[in-house]
């Protein structure tokens, strides 16, 4: 055995033993039990870096090879010498740039494989925090005022209102005007004209429309506007008994979901009443509940989310999800759930699966805050860039 | 020579590769000592250890120590005995390189490792020499890799408390090294090093720095932060009652912008952990930031209760918020009038009376929250606002930006710097930096250099800043003209006051817009609580929106100083506006003698010709004193008590002077008396800088209150501050009386 190959060999011993000390230094652990999730295929980055940052190293130490290098280097600095342990540089600060790597992709995909949403973006200003996706246009707003956009394209800005109410809890856009609900109260704004009005008072936390009259969620109260030419003026309460955390209507059949802090309720307009349809337990405060008309998705901060099955009026609970840390928003479009959750990124779970099964996660939209669909695209609120990204909804997930 | 390099180089990577493995091999010489370990104590010893743990639980760990040596020699393979000794020696010792601290963690060190070989793999005694191992500088890589051993065995072993422990160890190490990250900037071109002693001595230094010679890294610390918040939360599944944890993972949301994942959180948390302060402090700063201030203040309120009256007290000290003399004298002064002052000064700091809520306490409680969260030091056991940080944030707020540099590599020759982290905090509008250098991956930092010395200095001239919770309302001013009459016994005080409806609405997208308004006026100086008489304008906004003037009047008793506070809110949009002040009001014509009132200054006044009354003059006040070029300056004033001639008439001589105070352009200018004034004469200039106006006046003898106007064109007189000053004479008494204002000429729009 030559005294070269014993100096390569003790080298790449060495690179080994180091390889493994790191590994056995290993620190981070998963400290949260992984929900189901699509496989990932992924080559580990601890091993392909180490490979790259090795062919660099020897393709830079392979000038020592070049004739008369070592005249020009020195004496003590031999190619046999220097091409060992340059590759070994090359493997150990490749592994462990790789190690580094590798955890932050399993912090980050600890519930989810990556997917890759193409997505047309459109930055907008201020801290916006909720959205409401209409036919023709696109309100998102929050700290700075609610931006409206169009929906028909590639969404464009076209006006900013409300521009310095505060406390937004809350819009929706509607037919020729975007509503604002907010700690102080109802404003409805034209999307034509610069002027809006305060439509009432009151600390609103939640707010929906059913067959064009206003609901509002107040304190525990759920109260719905007076019809058209009704003689009295006052709206029409209906208590629940906890704080209403959020509200929406199912278009088709009318019917109102309310997430209070420990039941998801089904109401139904009936003249001047809201009449209880249904009510189910919630185990915690809910940020948003949508419907498709077969389910219904609750979105609940840290709690997670909660999807349903429809039974008439009646939900019956099919999974609870917490994969995420925190479920702002969650949406049901055809065979898949959205849910934003965050700085993670925007989750996609298969909607027929018993089970919350997780098909991907998105981390090109940002800080998903909130989501819209209309027609072929989802429309996902990035709170920190700020923008609004519009993604096909049946966007290939591999 | 060859052969030799060969050998030596040969010796180096076995030597290597020998060290390597055995950190790789597990220890095998303890198994013996591990079955002996588990033997039980005799009696004897058992009481001995029993009363070292007792006298520990009281807080005499010297005894305890001895009684610990005792157990120890009587039962030198009793791991519990010589773990709670090195607990105490470990617990003893400072972070640093003192060579007292370097000793006691030596020895504490002996003593865990000892009690590990008798335990093996027991994660209490992980934990315990991870700590340990965290105070010694360049060792906390193996503090790390020990606390994920005790991890492993803690889980293993299905100890949840000390899993709970170690999981919170992990999060802190990720946590400090998220903070020490997150505001990373790297020296761009030839930098080499911040100039700590040229940033306190030129304020550019510091803003040119951080825009010319660094680049901020982007994402730096995220992964960190993640790790941080999954250990957290492992601690709090594992133990939800587990005070730090809970703190440290709702500052590190907050730290992350993720405050409305932070509310569900400390809201939930302060259910479970309802006797812990921080928790609400916690929750009060989340609340705050979400701009629910009255929810904050009931958080904050709820902390302050569960804190110690001590702790509380040092809160809520308004002489951190003074300058260091008034600090002294306030310290001076009797405990009930240092009270009356305490809540004066809270008083006045609310930015509006009108609102529920003081918003300056809010707002400084949310800072005080955010240091407690932020700055707390376990490792230096000191709260976060009493740390040079914390100090400072309380003070002034949050900075403008702030930057983190890399451990310094080139001070070499300097202990103090070498290996330590910058971070420089820069208040844009003030100008005002501050310093601070402090061990890496450490929540540990104080002022650098000569910072502290600067932040002295800062106090004196600037005590304290509310730019944070006056920019979050965009508070605005109600200018205010105060003018006093002699009324029939009291004294009429009037008060103009111009709402500036115009700034505060100009943004603002409704129609029509509500303002409330609130007016309070009592006696006491600013010592008691403003009674607001409330009322609501209906005014236009955007662009059509203009300031809308409100009159009061209030007859007072003289002989006391009186308070004033005028508040506008507009509920929609949070915006506000205060005037406010003092005035002394002291009786007028006192005695039959010769007086005059104070002068109203005004746009336009209207009467009809014989007016004698104040009620028949239609005063439209300039409460800003402020007038444009080329405008007409009204004048309001009454005299009493003027002594009238045989024929009934008194005679008064009345001289306006307008003095220039300070101008935008120009020094000259010439006064042109407009009006009615039929019997205006003797118009004179004295020098280039003042003009005065004098004329003799013939008033009814039937009423001793007589009122006067006048109106002044300011013709072409440049912008700029003029004194106007009314100096009247009573002809047949000699007597002379004076009043003047200071008003403003506005430079043209351009």
């Amino acid at each position: 055995m030559s005294s070269l190959f014993r100096v390569r060999l003790r080298a790449a011993v060495l690179g080994v033993a180091l390889a493994a000390q790191q590994a056995a230094a290993q620190t981070v652990t998963e400290t949260r039990p992984a929900e189901p999730q699509a496989a990932e295929r992924r080559i580990p980055r601890r091993i392909l870096l180490p490979i790259i940052m090795a062919t660099a190293a020897a393709v830079a130490a392979s000038v020592y090879f070049v004739s008369d290098a070592d005249e020009a280097v020195g004496s003590y600095v031999s190619p046999g010498c220097v091409l060992p342990f340059t590759i070994g540089a090359g493997l150990a600060v490749g592994y462990l740039m790789g190690r580094e790597v590798d955890q932050a992709h399993a912090l980050r995909y600890r519930q989810g494989a990556p997917v890759f949403t193409p997505s047309e973006q459109l930055r907008l200003e201020g801290e916006p925090q909720w959205m409401s996706i209409g036919d023709r246009l696109g309100a998102a707003g929050g700290a700075g005022g609610v931006h409206l956009f169009s929906t028909g394209g590639a969404p464009r800005v076209l006006a900013r209102r409300a521009t310095s109410i505060r406390g937004l809890r809350a819009v929706e856009i509607g037919d020729g005007v975007v509503a604002v609900a907010s700690a102080t109260g109802l404003y409805e704004f034209a999307v034509d004209s610069a002027v809006g009005e305060r439509r009432r008072d009151g600390d609103i936390s939640a707010m929906t429309s059913v067959r064009g009259r206003r609901v509002v969620g107040i304190g525990d109260r759920v109260e719905l506007e007076p019809g058209a030419g009704a003689r009295d003026t006052a709206w029409t309460q209906r208590a629940l008994g906890a704080p209403v955390r959020a509200m929406t209507t199912d278009a088709r059949s009318g019917v109102l979901w309310v997430a209070t802090d420990s039941a998801l309720v089904a109401l139904s307009v009936v003249g001047d009443s809201l009449v209880l349809r249904s009510s189910t337990r919630l185990r915690g405060g809910a940020r948003s509940v949508r419907t498709d008309g077969t389910r219904v998705v609750v979105a609940a901060g840290e709690r997670g989310l909660w999807l349903f099955d429809l039974d008439g009026t009646t939900a019956r609970e099919r999974f609870v999800w917490t994969g995420a840390r925190f479920a702002y928003d969650a949406l049901i479009t055809r065979e898949r759930v959205y849910v934003a959750g965050g700085g993670e990124g925007l989750y996609v779970l298969d909607a027929r699966a018993q089970r919350g099964l997780v098909l991907g996660l998105a981390r090109q939209v940002g800080f998903a805050v909130a989501l819209g669909e209309r027609g072929d695209y989802t429309y996902v609120l990035d709170r920190t860039a700020p923008a609004v990204h519009r993604i096909r909804s049946d966007f290939p997930l591999r | 020579m060859m052969r030799a390099r060969a050998a030596l180089r040969s010796a180096l990577v076995v030597s290597l590769q020998a060290g390597l493995l055995a950190c790789l091999l597990p220890p095998c010489t303890t198994r013996r000592l591990d079955a002996q370990a588990s033997r039980p104590l005799p009696p004897a010893t058992d009481s001995l250890y029993r009363e070292s743990q007792r006298l520990l639980s009281v807080g005499d760990t010297s005894s305890a120590l001895d009684l610990l040596k005792q157990v120890e020699q009587r039962a030198p393979r009793f791991a519990q005995a010589i773990f709670d000794h090195g607990v105490i020696l470990s617990r003893r010792s400072e972070m640093g390189l003192a060579p007292d601290d370097i000793f006691r963690r030596r020895l504490a060190g002996q003593q865990l490792e000892k009690a590990l070989d008798l335990d093996r793999g027991n994660p209490l005694y992980l934990l315990e020499l991870g700590r340990l191992r965290l105070k010694t500088p360049f060792l906390r890589i193996e503090a790390e890799r020990l606390f994920a051993r005790a991890q492993r065995s803690a889980r293993d072993r299905g100890d949840a408390r000390v899993l709970a422990a170690v999981e919170h160890e992990l999060g802190l190490i990720s946590s400090r090294r998220f903070n020490a990250m997150r505001n990373r900037r790297i020296l761009t071109g030839s930098t080499i090093s911040f100039d700590i002693d040229a940033a306190a001595n030129d304020w550019h230094y510091v803003r040119d720095f951080l825009d010319q010679r660094t680049a901020a890294v982007a994402d730096a610390g995220a992964i960190d932060a993640l790790k941080a918040d999954d250990h957290f939360r492992a601690v709090l599944a594992a133990d939800s009652s587990h005070a730090p944890a809970a703190a440290d993972l709702l500052g590190l949301l907050y730290e992350t912008g993720r405050v409305d994942e932070m509310l569900p959180l400390a809201q939930a948390l302060a259910r479970r952990q309802s006797r812990e302060p921080r928790t609400w402090m916690a929750l009060g700063l989340a609340l705050h930031r979400l701009d629910r201030l009255e929810e904050a203040s009931i958080a904050f309120d709820s902390a302050l209760i569960l804190f110690p009256d001590s702790t509380r007290r040092e809160l809520l000290d308004i002489t951190q918020w003074l300058r260091p003399d008034d600090a002294a004298h306030l310290a001076t002064v009797p405990a009930a009038e240092r009270r009356d002052i305490e809540n004066a000064w809270w008083r006045t700091a609310d930015p509006l009376a009108l609102t529920p809520v003081n918003e300056a306490r809010v707002g400084l409680l949310a800072r005080v929250a955010y240091v407690d969260l932020r700055f707390t030091s376990d490792e230096a056991r000191i709260p976060g606002w009493r740390t040079d940080r914390g100090q400072v944030w309380i003070r002034y707020g949050a900075p403008g930006e702030i930057a983190s540099l890399a451990p310094e590599t080139q001070e070499v020759h300097s202990a103090e710097s070498l290996a330590r982290v910058i971070t420089i905090w820069w208040y844009p509008r003030t100008s005002m930096r501050f310093v601070f250098r402090g061990p890496p991956a450490m929540n540990v930092a104080g002022f650098a250099g000569n910072f502290r010395a600067y932040t002295d200095n800062a106090r004196r001239i600037i005590p304290m800043q509310l730019d944070d919770v006056n920019s979050a309302m965009r508070l605005d001013t109600v200018p205010v003209q105060v003018a006093r009459f002699r009324g029939d016994s009291l004294v009429r005080v009037e008060l103009f006051a111009s709402f500036p409806t115009n700034r505060m609405l100009a943004d603002v997208d409704l129609s029509p817009a509500l303002v409330e308004t609130g007016f309070a006026f009592d006696a006491g100086a600013a010592r008691v609580a403003p009674r607001m008489l409330r009322d609501t304008l209906r005014v236009r906004s955007g662009r059509a929106a203009v300031a809308s003037r409100v009159s009061w009047v209030r007859n007072v008793t003289p002989g006391s100083e009186y308070a004033f506070r005028i508040e506008a809110r507009q509920p929609d949009t949070g915006r506000g506006a205060r005037g406010e002040g003092t005035l002394g009001v002291v009786p007028m014509g006192r005695g039959g003698a010769f007086d005059i009132s104070d002068m109203i200054v005004a746009d336009r006044i209207a009467a009809p010709a014989e007016a004698m009354t104040r009620a028949a003059y239609r005063i439209d006040a300039n409460p800003a004193l402020l007038f444009s070029q080329r405008d007409t300056v009204a004048l309001y004033w009454e005299t009493y008590n003027a002594t009238a001639r045989p024929d009934g008439a008194a005679r008064l001589l009345v001289q306006v002077t307008v003095k220039v105070l300070s101008l935008d352009r120009g020094p000259s200018f010439t006064a042109r008396i407009l009006g009615g004034i039929a019997d205006a004469v003797g118009l004179s200039a004295v020098g280039n800088e003042q003009v005065s106006l004098t004329f003799e006046r013939s008033v009814g003898g039937a009423s001793s209150t007589v009122p006067h106007q006048l109106a002044l064109g300011m013709g072409d007189a440049p912008a700029g501050r003029y004194l106007l000053a009314l100096d009247v004479t009573d002809l047949a008494s000699g007597r002379r009386a004076r009043t003047e204002r200071t008003i403003t000429l506005e430079r043209p729009s351009p």
